[in-house]
């Protein structure tokens, strides 16, 4: 496995090749999510819609779900960015910003755990 | 049934909120069913969230017209800030004029609860006012208390009788209300609650920590325990970004609720309209302040010579 491109005591980030893009694990907050920014900005988005996956994210403040939403938004046109997200805090986030709309280039592909 | 060709829409257009005060089931229908009926008849989408009672009153007398109308799902009105969203949202969806029946139900409610009912009436003028939409808004003079009648009466630009529609000379802007609504004090946290002092961001994660903690000990469901977490983060940054940086968390339980206070002492917010509004008809940028009250069950939001206090609220109960 690939060594993390970042590392802090909360949060990993790994970069992904196929599908390009990115790999969390951990906590995104005030105090990191200046690097998931910077690593966003840095995937190859020409080739194929770009995938940030957060199935191992057990908190994703409110401003990072922003960047993720403005990154999607100056993605080629036809280009997507997926989110992987196994709780339906994200989910809810979108819906009451409105960011659930088809013209908005996410997608949301969630994996709830049962309790 | 009124005539279609009519003219239905009142003047002024841009306060499309009126209210219907109703003691019985024929004055209810004599607004009810023209409302509705001329809507249909002008081709404009209808949308009916009332009591149980009233819809069978109304699906009754409108006949096959029913079928063209939309009521609303079991559980439309959760709280105020879910349900002023699903109205913009269902107002914006729609291009032109449409017409929603909306009762709010006061049955059962605190007085705090109503309170937040009541600023959600007010501000839902401010939320339609770039929209087509035209909400009339019934009230049952018959079972609902003094205070919630009194209160109608100031949230509500439009009066209704009828077919008959007038300006209301005693509406109060929504700023005004809004800020009335907050003149009444947040009770004091219980002696004992739970305490987490923060200073600075690095701070954040054991605040979350502390608050997922107190929430399990409550036996908050899971889901509910995340969303609180967003706006314990949320109201915390606010105060490391806006504010003087250190703050303090104050967080118990009552039989119905969890309570979550974050408290910064050198906060400005200006709380009057923060987090209320979409932020699409919002010229604040509130957004942070929006989703605390989206995914919260209530927030109170104050600031006073003490700083700004986010108290946000969770209820046990599912």
């Amino acid at each position: 496995m690939h060594p993390p491109l970042y590392t802090d005591a909360l949060l990993r980030i790994w970069g992904t090749a196929d599908p390009p893009g990115l790999r969390l694990a951990g906590q995104v907050d005030v105090t990191n999510q200046a690097a998931l920014v910077g690593h966003l900005l840095a995937v190859d988005k020409v080739s194929a819609d770009v995938t940030v996956d957060l199935n191992e994210v057990t908190f994703l403040n409110f401003a990072s779900l922003h960047v993720l939403v403005a990154f999607a938004e100056l993605l080629e046109p036809g280009r997507r960015l997926i989110v992987h997200t196994r709780t339906g805090a994200v989910a809810e986030m979108l819906r009451a910003c409105g960011w659930d709309r088809p013209e908005v280039p996410l997608t949301l592909l969630e994996e709830i755990p049962d309790e | 049934m009124s005539d279609p060709r009519a003219p239905s829409r009142p003047e002024p257009a841009p306060h499309a909120h009126h209210l219907l005060l109703y003691g019985d089931d024929e004055q209810f229908l004599a607004a009810a069913l023209p409302f509705t009926h001329d809507g249909l008849a002008a081709g404009e989408p209808v949308f009916v969230a009332t009591t149980r009672h009233n819809t069978a009153l109304l699906r009754h007398r409108l006949g096959s017209w029913a079928e063209d109308v939309a009521f609303a799902p079991a559980h439309w009105y959760r709280t105020p800030a879910q349900a002023l969203l699903a109205f913009h949202d269902r107002a914006h969806a729609t291009s032109g004029p449409s017409r929603v029946l909306g009762e709010t139900p006061w049955i059962g409610l605190t007085s705090d609860q109503a309170r937040e009912w009541n600023r959600y009436e007010s501000l839902l003028t401010l939320a339609l006012a770039s929209t087509g939409a035209w909400h009339l808004c019934p009230y049952d003079t018959r079972t609902l208390p003094a205070h919630v009648l009194h209160a109608a009466q100031l949230t509500h630009p439009t009066l209704t009788t009828g077919a008959a529609h007038r300006l209301n000379p005693a509406h109060v802007t929504p700023e005004r209300f809004s800020a009335a609504c907050d003149s009444v004090p947040l009770p004091e946290p219980p002696v004992g609650c739970g305490e987490f002092r923060f200073d600075g961001p690095q701070h954040i994660a054991d605040l979350r920590a502390f608050a997922a903690r107190l929430a399990r000990r409550a036996a908050l469901p899971a889901d509910r325990i995340d969303s609180l977490l967003i706006c314990v983060d949320e109201a915390a940054a606010n105060a490391v970004r806006h504010g003087g940086g250190a703050g303090c968390c104050r967080m118990w339980t009552t039989v119905a609720e969890v309570f979550c206070e974050i408290s910064d002492p050198k906060g400005t917010l200006d709380t009057a309209l923060a987090g209320y509004l979409p932020p699409d008809t919002s010229h604040l940028d509130g957004r942070g302040l929006w989703i605390i009250r989206q995914l919260s069950d209530a927030a109170d939001m104050r600031t006073t010579h003490h700083g700004t206090t986010i108290r946000i609220r969770m209820s046990r109960r599912r």
